[in-house]
């Protein structure tokens, strides 16, 4: 079994995961420590997203154990599932903001759930789109905004709350070259800062070049080492 | 505090986003209302002037012309042991007579006549309780049976029929307003499952970033909530506007010693816009417990 270890912000442990009865992530095994930058690489259709999924609990795993800054996701109640969600950021291809909420409002949203008093909100609403290069758009609605400037809203509201893990599902895959690394060098600052990154992509240029640990899935299953045959740069952690 | 006033703004822009949807459904609750305390309001009416009606059944039991001298006192004593009385009046030959004479102008017919053919009666009166006329009868019953009496007398048929109707009309009234409540539950948890589609995408994310189930209900709540308040006061407004304009305003005449039409009292209408918010409650709570699952 699992036990919790402090170094280690995530632990799978012989984690399943079946739709029907496909198996959709088989047997993943894997420790992520606090701190880390890791990308989730493998092809289209390997279980990236479903893997992430499986650590915010966006879907229920059907076999394993995960535990994800101290919190056991398998033994968590619905009506718990906010607890996690709150030490979490999450940052998605389609950026999923409200497109009926201003920047403000998006970004002010995650704090707001907490009960922050107003102007706390406002005060890290502030910082947050000032990390991001955005506080001249915050009365500006999201769908009039460019690819990478949602994104980079995305990111916003993702750090606003000070969260101790951020998921990024393909965050880039929809964006130009420029806005891509606008982003990467957005999560560099907050994996700087102290958090935690998991970076899930299928975009072989984004880590051919990195000293950082990548995890390649395969049909559901990591390789050895995290680490795919093709690709020959020396492996680091960063 | 920091929340409510969250929640605040979300049902404003809510009710601006969708006006038609929430407008129709307080309409209907307003006409749900409408009806219900309508036929409760005439209801309510009609039971105080057959209460008022009620107060003043009386029996009429006329003593035996063979009975020579009538033995008020032990007679009085008699009726008064049975169940039901109120209050019992001798009326001797003499004022039998002198009513005749007086109140019913019949002084002319009277005055040739040389015996006194009015028999000498007991006028009773009945205890206004529910059950009136089956207690009437039973007392008419039990009063012919005494020797002294000849007969008996009382609005038999009138009784009967106006207590089975006041039944019929309690049964339709309770009826239409069940009908009328389940169909309000519906047109309101269809509203909340139309608004939670429509705010579909936001709800997911809120749940993404970490609301908890019941900050993203509680909105639905108090929409339903204040569907049923607004719905429950034009409703009521309607209802007065219209009892004004049927009794007070355009005919007085329905105003008589006996009857005074009365609209609800306060208390009455507070529990009744209470009514309509509970029922936008539990229309709110039917649609997130069968459609949406959080
Ligand atoms: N809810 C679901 N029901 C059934 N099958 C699903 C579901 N979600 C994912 N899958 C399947 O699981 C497999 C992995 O999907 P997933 O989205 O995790 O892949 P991915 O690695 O993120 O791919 P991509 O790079 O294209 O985003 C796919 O074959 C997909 O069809
Ligand atoms: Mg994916």
């Amino acid at each position: 079994m699992l036990e919790t270890n402090n170094d280690h912000i995530i632990q799978m442990y012989h984690v399943y995961k079946q739709f029907g009865d496909k198996d959709v992530i088989r047997d993943v095994t894997m420790n992520i420590r606090r701190n880390e930058f890791l990308f989730i690489s493998g092809p289209s259709g390997a279980g990236k997203s479903t893997m992430l999924k499986l650590l915010y609990a966006g879907e229920r795993l059907s076999k394993g154990q995960i535990i994800v800054d101290g919190l056991n996701i398998v033994r968590m109640k619905r009506r718990n599932i906010h607890r996690l969600r709150r030490r979490i950021g999450i940052i998605f291809q389609d950026f999923k903001l409200i497109r009926t909420r201003s920047v403000y409002d998006n970004v002010a949203l995650v704090l707001e759930i907490q009960g922050l008093p107003r102007r706390m909100v406002e005060r890290k609403v502030q910082a947050a789109l000032n990390r991001v290069g955005m506080s001249g758009f915050a009365n500006v609605f999201p769908p009039s905004l460019s690819g990478g400037e949602q994104q980079r809203v995305a990111v916003a509201r993702a750090v606003a709350a000070d969260p101790s893990i951020i998921f990024a599902d393909e965050p880039t895959g929809s964006l130009d070259p420029d806005s891509a690394a606008v982003i990467l060098n957005l999560l560099d600052d907050y994996h700087l800062s102290g958090g935690t990154v998991l970076f899930a992509t299928h975009d072989i240029s984004l880590i051919e070049h990195t000293h950082r640990r990548v995890v390649y899935l395969t049909d559901g299953n990591i390789s050895e080492n995290g680490r795919p045959p093709f690709l020959s740069t020396q492996y680091k952690t960063g | 505090m920091n929340y409510l006033n969250c929640f605040l703004k979300g049902v404003a822009k809510d009710f601006i986003a969708t006006p038609m949807l929430h407008t129709v459904t307080i309409l209907t609750i307003a006409l749900s209302l409408l009806v219900t305390s309508a036929f409760g309001l005439f209801f309510f009416n009609i039971n105080q002037v057959f209460y008022t009606w009620k107060q003043g059944i009386r029996i009429m039991a006329y003593v035996s012309p063979s009975v020579e001298k009538v033995n008020v006192d032990m007679l009085k004593n008699q009726i008064q042991t049975l169940y039901g009385v109120n209050k019992i009046e001798y009326i001797s030959k003499d004022a039998a007579l002198d009513f005749m004479k007086n109140d019913m102008h019949q002084a002319d017919i009277l005055s040739h006549l040389k015996d006194n053919p009015l028999p000498a009666s007991f006028m009773i009166h009945v205890k206004p309780t529910a059950k009136t006329w089956e207690m009437v009868e039973r007392l008419a019953t039990q009063i012919k049976m005494m020797p002294e009496i000849s007969e008996v007398e009382y609005g038999k048929g009138w009784l009967e029929r106006i207590t089975s109707f006041m039944t019929f009309f309690r049964i339709t009234c309770i009826a239409i307003g069940t009908l009328l409540i389940i169909t309000t539950l519906f047109v309101i948890s269809n509203t909340i499952r139309l608004v939670f589609y429509a705010r579909r995408d936001e709800i997911d994310v809120m749940r993404l970033v970490g609301a908890t189930r019941w900050f993203i209900r509680i909105p639905f709540y108090l929409e339903a909530i204040i569907h049923g308040l607004v719905g429950g006061m034009i409703g009521l407004s309607i209802l007065y506007g219209l009892f004004y304009y049927l009794t007070i305003y355009n005919f007085p005449v329905w105003t008589t010693d006996l009857f005074h039409p009365n609209f609800f009292s306060l208390h009455v209408i507070g529990m009744l816009i209470l009514m309509s918010m509970g029922i936008g409650w539990a229309g709110c709570y039917l649609s997130l417990k069968q459609f949406i699952k959080l």
